[in-house]
């Protein structure tokens, strides 16, 4: 899975990450990375299009801080207006696979 | 820590960012990424060398990226921000100097630049410091002069608050001079600067020494009438 971050769910799953605590782009990535198991191997640059096109709709806050190395790094925070996007398109995730389940699982899967 | 593939790296996702006052904070970002990383494949037994490599390997394309963060830093955008916020601060400072010169005149003083008649010597001068704010422009009269040659001069200034959206009128004034007979009817001069804040200056020649008043005109009801009569400061006592 190479194309990744910039596919329609990317959006979702990082204001899923920066709903749980405020992250700079390396430790997503890291993150991402744990979590998926390495399914998810994107070129690393592509998040941060992503996260700055996020940041001028509103959806989360940039901040710079020290991080745990004592480096100072830049900071992703989830922004009310974020929070209202990642509910409505959680319920757009779930509804979508849902269906793919329904669909595969055959009609006695989709017919409870 | 600075690596010349880095550095040529960063260098070129920058090079499709059109909004140039972004690029320091894009620049450190992923350079930091890539420090990041790179001690992370350190830590993890690679050498230094090819752990280097590594990092910028998995940056990704710096042309694809770098496009990216152009459609993300809209340069249209940044430049409306930047220039609402030059705007902005021009309009405080424009609003912020005709306070002080109308609590300190001296102000006004401070950027004197009447030109001042050569071909004639002084005879009076009336120091008046008239202030009156007409709508929304305030006139200021400095000065009135009189030359040994008959003319007579006014030495003035206005304001005109920036932010008022009436039709800016020419903020010159206009002079008529009365004797004891009425009106005198004379030709005569000047020249005004400045939109907002501008000084100007108005003379009338073949004024007799014996005129008691000027009426200076100014925009559409301004009317100042000014006795010459007094306040003269003689030139040949002081």
């Amino acid at each position: 899975m190479d194309k990744g971050l910039i596919g329609g769910s990317t959006v979702l799953m990082l204001l899923s990450l920066l709903q749980e605590k405020d992250y700079y782009g390396y430790e997503i990535i890291k993150e991402i990375e744990q979590r998926s198991n390495r399914i998810f191997q994107f070129k690393e640059g592509t998040v941060y299009p992503v996260l700055h096109r996020m940041e001028s709709q509103g959806l989360v806050k940039s901040y710079k801080d020290k991080a745990e190395t004592g480096k100072e790094r830049k900071y992703y925070k989830i922004t009310t207006k974020g929070k209202t996007q990642l509910a409505k398109e959680q319920k757009q995730w779930n509804e979508f696979t849902v269906s793919v389940a329904k669909v595969l699982g055959g009609v006695g899967y989709a017919c409870p | 820590m600075r690596v010349p593939d880095w550095e040529e790296y960063l260098k070129q996702v920058l090079s499709h960012v059109k909004f140039k006052y972004d690029h320091n904070s894009i620049y450190f970002e992923l350079r930091d990424h890539m420090e990041d990383r790179y001690e992370n494949f350190l830590k993890e037994g690679m050498e230094a060398e090819q752990a280097k490599k590594a990092a910028l390997t998995c940056m990704g394309d710096a042309d694809a990226i770098g496009e990216e963060l152009n459609k993300a830093h809209s340069p249209f955008l940044g430049w409306v921000w930047r220039s609402i916020r030059t705007v902005f601060i021009i309009l405080v400072i424009l609003n912020i100097l005709p306070f002080l010169s109308l609590i300190t005149s001296g102000f006004i003083s401070i950027f004197e630049s009447y030109e001042n008649k050569t071909d004639s010597s002084l005879v009076y001068s009336i120091d008046l410091d008239y202030k009156e704010k007409i709508y929304d422009t305030t006139l200021i009269i400095d000065k009135i002069l009189y030359y040994e040659d008959n003319t007579l001069e006014v030495r003035y200034a206005t304001w005109t608050n920036p932010f008022s959206n009436s039709i800016k009128w020419n903020s010159s004034i206009w002079i008529e001079a009365y004797d004891e007979q009425g009106e005198i009817h004379r030709g005569g001069g000047g020249w005004k600067s400045g939109s907002y804040y501008g000084r100007g200056q108005r003379s009338l020649r073949d004024i007799p020494s014996d005129t008691t008043k000027i009426v200076v005109y100014f925009g559409q009801n301004g009317e100042i009438p000014i006795d010459l009569t007094e306040g003269r400061v003689m030139a040949n006592e002081s």
